[in-house]
């Protein structure tokens, strides 16, 4: 018994040394932060964004790395909780003294390290965070890789009033948070200019499994189509129930159901829905994409999803605007992010005058399990 | 008589030490941590004066927490309050919120603690749904710098001296109580509530008290949160949070003020630590929690305490031993 304690105890502090070690390595390395969800319900997206981020800076590296130096991502896990990003963020900016951060997925825990790297004046460039507001602070230190969620909503306002014109009275779904009530208030505010009503607004909580109650609901109101504000994991469930309780209608989605998992976990269902995203390889086009994509296939044997592409793009600005600042220092950087100007693998970049991409948005369709243009 | 002494000694011991933290590491991210660390002990104390003291199981911390916090942050972003009082103001909110749990202290055991889970989750939602107030899911932004007397605390050792001196307020305070007729009062209701309502104690309004005792600190702990990330979510209040406290205090060990300022020192910065790991981390965390519950029932303090009494007793043995070696 007393062995077991000692040898506990020895264990423990070594778990305590252990972090000391690790932060004395490298010295002269360019230090960038990453945070993102690499646990918890949102960890698709984290890992994606983790895979991306580390293959911009690997092949960066093996080219020589920038102005001389190394680059060293420090990675930090925020499991989607705000309060573990502003820990992090504040990790990055005092101990890790990184040039600036990358991250988080989410836009609640992207608020919160937001509000530490302002503070701390670090710049950030969020991965996929839609909320209109992460831009609107007046904050000079944030950027953003996704298109705001009103851009988004708008582009697929116009796309169901140009091809799909019959379509005018939804039945409406979303995740009782800040990403489906975000989509839920835009999508009222730019059908209304198309003549576009509400014939059910329905909403669950994150993780529910269950949603015959909802989608009845929504069918009894007679809409001509149903929209559905969801991530990956419910929005699978939704089409297999809708299926089940014979929804029998067209079915319209975010950009929260882009991950590959989504069409993995709802199989057949899934043919015939169009949704709204940042980057499709159906949509791709141009030769930064092909390379992207033939980049992530070869480095992780899968095909590039639309968080990898806002996470390399992120990775690309972070890494071109040190080359032309010539300096890891934080404000030198920020000016240089300010001034992104080159072609993205979803296109032409460039920074608005609140950080928020001129990008367009790609509408896709289901079609034998793979996404295909809509727009075509 | 002897054990208080030792109490008081370990107090002081612990609140120089809280005091001298950041000479002796001044960094900016250790200073945010060891901020984090005085707020977690407040909900620790909170909740060992419930479980530990009166012997009640709360697993609904969080929503005296989260309704401190974000009152505390209306307060002072909203109203324009000073921050000075909104801290006490979050406690009487807390205070306020915890009456409406008078009707359930009289339940016992897992009824009471399932009664707690249901209030928080109702405070949840309520922080979530109610967008006017509290910008529901996208989180409270803007809250201001605390201010005392007009000084803007921008520099985060003496933020972190503000809270350690209100968390070690909270510990003298618990410690007072402890040892006065009022926690005397509550040890003899957790150690036989039959036998102490018998010998003519008032029990439900003694168990009452504890509550609004408990709900206080955490408000006032909400009030520290808030304005330490300036930025709220939902999100951070869950039911995860109530069972972190709980991790706290029945890690550092039930029933000990020093247990608990030392569980809530382990569970916010053991997973910083553990960041090593990587994807591992809270696998890691988590089979530490095991390991600490396997050594010893009473926590940390209860392990600390016997290595204590194990150290003395070496020291003690060698006396006969050298005697018997000079006759």
């Amino acid at each position: 018994m007393t062995t077991t304690r000692r040898t506990l105890l020895l264990a423990g502090a070594g778990a305590l040394a252990a972090p000391a070690l690790a932060v004395a390595q490298s010295r002269d390395a360019i230090r960038i932060g990453a945070v993102g969800p690499y646990s918890g319900n949102a960890a698709a997206f984290g890992i994606s964004m983790r895979e991306a981020i580390d293959l911009v800076v690997d092949q960066r590296n093996r080219a020589g790395g920038l102005l001389g130096r190394r680059i060293e991502v420090m990675h930090g896990d925020d499991a989607g909780r705000p309060e573990e990003a502003a820990n992090i963020s504040r990790r990055f900016a005092s101990r890790d003294r990184v040039s600036l951060v990358l991250g988080s997925v989410s836009s609640p825990a992207s608020l919160a390290a937001a509000q530490v790297l302002r503070d701390e004046e670090v710049a950030q460039i969020t991965i996929s965070a839609t909320a209109q507001r992460i831009t609107r602070q007046g904050n000079p230190w944030v950027f953003r890789s996704a298109v705001p969620d009103r851009k988004l909503v708008s582009d697929l306002v116009d796309f169901i009033a140009e091809k799909h014109p019959t379509h005018r009275r939804f039945g409406f779904l979303y995740v009782n948070d800040d990403f489906g009530k975000g989509g839920f208030d835009s999508f009222v505010e730019f059908g209304r200019a198309r003549g576009f009503s509400i014939t059910a607004e329905e909403r669950y909580s994150r993780g529910d499994i269950d949603f015959t109650a909802q989608l009845t609901r929504i069918r009894a109101s007679q809409p001509d189509a149903m929209i559905d504000w969801s991530r990956y994991a419910e929005g699978a469930l939704i089409l297999r129930q809708a299926r089940q309780v014979q929804l029998g209608l067209q079915i319209y989605g975010s950009d929260g159901v882009a991950p590959p998992a989504y069409l993995e976990l709802a199989g057949e269902a899934a043919n015939g829905v169009i949704y709204a995203t940042h980057f499709s390889p159906a949509t791709a086009s141009g030769a930064e994409a092909e390379r992207f994509m033939a980049a992530i296939r070869q480095a992780y044997n899968k095909p590039a999803d639309m968080t990898h592409a806002q996470a390399f793009d992120a990775a690309t600005i972070a890494c071109d605007a040190i080359l032309r600042a010539r300096s890891a220092d934080r404000q030198p950087v920020r000016d240089a992010i300010r001034q992104t100007d080159f072609n993205s693998v979803r296109g032409p970049f460039r920074y608005d005058q609140f950080g928020d991409p001129t990008l367009v948005t790609h509408v896709v369709r289901i079609v034998n399990g793979r996404e295909t243009n809509a727009r075509a | 008589m002897n054990a208080s002494r030792r109490d008081w000694t370990i107090a002081f011991a612990g609140i120089g030490f809280a005091a001298l933290l950041p000479f002796l590491a001044p960094d900016g991210f250790v200073m945010h941590l060891m901020t984090s660390v005085a707020i977690a002990a407040m909900l620790a104390l909170g909740l060992q004066m419930l479980l530990g003291v009166s012997g009640q199981l709360s697993i609904g911390q969080a929503a005296f927490f989260g309704l401190g916090a974000y009152g505390a942050a209306l307060m002072t972003k909203e109203a324009g309050l000073p921050f000075l009082l909104a801290l006490p103001l979050a406690g009487v909110i807390g205070g306020i919120a915890s009456l409406a749990m008078v009707p359930i202290t009289r339940l016992r055991g897992p009824y009471l603690a399932v009664a707690t889970l249901g209030f928080s989750i109702m405070v949840y939602l309520v922080l979530k749904n109610e967008e006017w107030a509290t910008g529901g899911s996208y989180g409270l932004i803007g809250i201001p710098r605390p201010e005392l007397f007009g000084f803007r605390l921008r520099d985060p050792m003496l933020w972190y001296w503000f809270c350690a001196a209100v968390a070690a307020l909270t510990y003298v305070g618990m410690l007072l109580l402890q040892t006065s007729r009022f926690g005397r009062a509550l040890h003899a209701v957790r150690q036989n509530e039959d036998a102490a309502r018998a010998s003519g104690l008032r029990v439900t309004l003694l168990k009452s008290q504890c509550f609004v005792i408990s709900a206080v600190v955490s408000g006032m702990a909400g009030a520290l949160f808030a304005h330490h990330l300036r930025y709220l979510n939902p999100n951070d209040f869950t039911f995860w949070k109530s069972i972190e406290i709980l991790i706290m205090v029945v890690i550092g060990g039930v029933g000990s003020l020093a247990g608990a300022v030392l569980g809530a020192a382990v569970v916010v910065v053991l997973p910083e630590l553990l960041r090593v790991v990587g994807d591992y981390r809270m696998l890691v965390f988590g089979a530490m929690l095991v390991a600490v519950m396997l050594v010893g029932e009473g926590g940390l303090a209860g392990i600390i305490g016997g290595l204590w009494r194990r150290a003395a007793a070496l020291l003690r043995r060698p006396r006969p031993a050298l005697r018997s070696a000079a006759e």
